[in-house]
């Protein structure tokens, strides 16, 4: 199972199991009165201050994490005028530098490619059931924003997003 | 009756399991799931305040009725991206 997904004529999620790819993205988000495409990828860090990182691993729950996804698209196009949207996170490791999550739209028009992209990401982050432990380079790790003790502050972070439950 | 609740991340690494039962009343909502959940697993209770219940891949608002055939998970804060 390298990817579970629902792609319909305008929205495409999916959990991938290997390298996300940015041009299986590019490709779905063309349509011929977009004039502008706008593609958010979010990588893996190596150091975050003086924290060096080895790499991420994710868990998720599937079933929910693409109905969730799916939901996120569906108000996105409802709040802005889009002609197509991708939403693809990676799930297991994702070593340093690459993407752990693409997130994409294409519009008429720039600013609504730009907002919806915005909002696909930090709704996701905020929404969808996927979690994210960094494996640090001395060793250790951790599940990042459990939101037990100082983990707590991470998850702030994505909270822009948000959509009515 | 009995449900089976869902658990991922830190709560399955914690339990070493991926399903935990819980036993509530035939009329429990779905509040009552989490707080059986505490009182069976004293573990959990440190996380709980922190996470949200998912029936049938859908967050909870806490009140709905619950039935044995529901897909129940407890889910704490998403940190994906």
């Amino acid at each position: 199972m390298d990817l579970i997904q629902i792609k319909g004529e305008h929205v495409w999620v999916g959990l991938d199991f290997g390298k996300l790819s940015e041009d299986d993205a590019r490709s779905f988000l063309s349509h011929e009165n977009a004039g502008a495409v706008c593609i958010f990828a979010g990588t893996t860090r190596r150091m975050t201050g003086e924290e060096e990182t080895q790499r991420l691993e994710y868990d998720c729950y599937p079933e929910m994490a693409l109905a969730e996804m799916e939901r996120i698209a569906s108000a996105a196009l409802e709040k802005w005028s889009l002609h197509r949207i991708v939403v693809h996170h990676r799930t297991g490791v994702v070593p340093i530098a690459e993407a752990s999550v693409l997130t994409g739209a294409s519009a008429s028009h720039r600013d609504d490619a730009f907002a919806a992209c915005r909002f696909l990401i930090d709704t996701l982050k905020d929404r969808v059931p996927i979690w994210k432990k960094e494996i640090y380079a001395d060793g250790r790790s951790e599940w990042v924003g459990t939101g037990v003790g100082e983990n707590l502050s991470t998850r702030q972070e994505g909270q822009e997003g948000h959509i009515e439950n | 009756m009995d449900v089976s609740v869902k658990i991922f991340s830190l709560l399955r690494e914690k339990m070493g399991t991926d399903e935990l039962a819980v036993s509530v009343n035939d009329n429990a909502i779905a509040n009552d799931v989490i707080q059986h959940l505490g009182t069976t697993y004293p573990q959990l209770l440190e996380y709980l305040p922190y996470a949200r219940l998912a029936v049938n891949c859908t967050y909870s608002t806490g009140e709905e009725l619950i039935d044995e055939n529901d897909e129940i998970a407890i889910l704490l804060p998403s940190s994906g991206g």
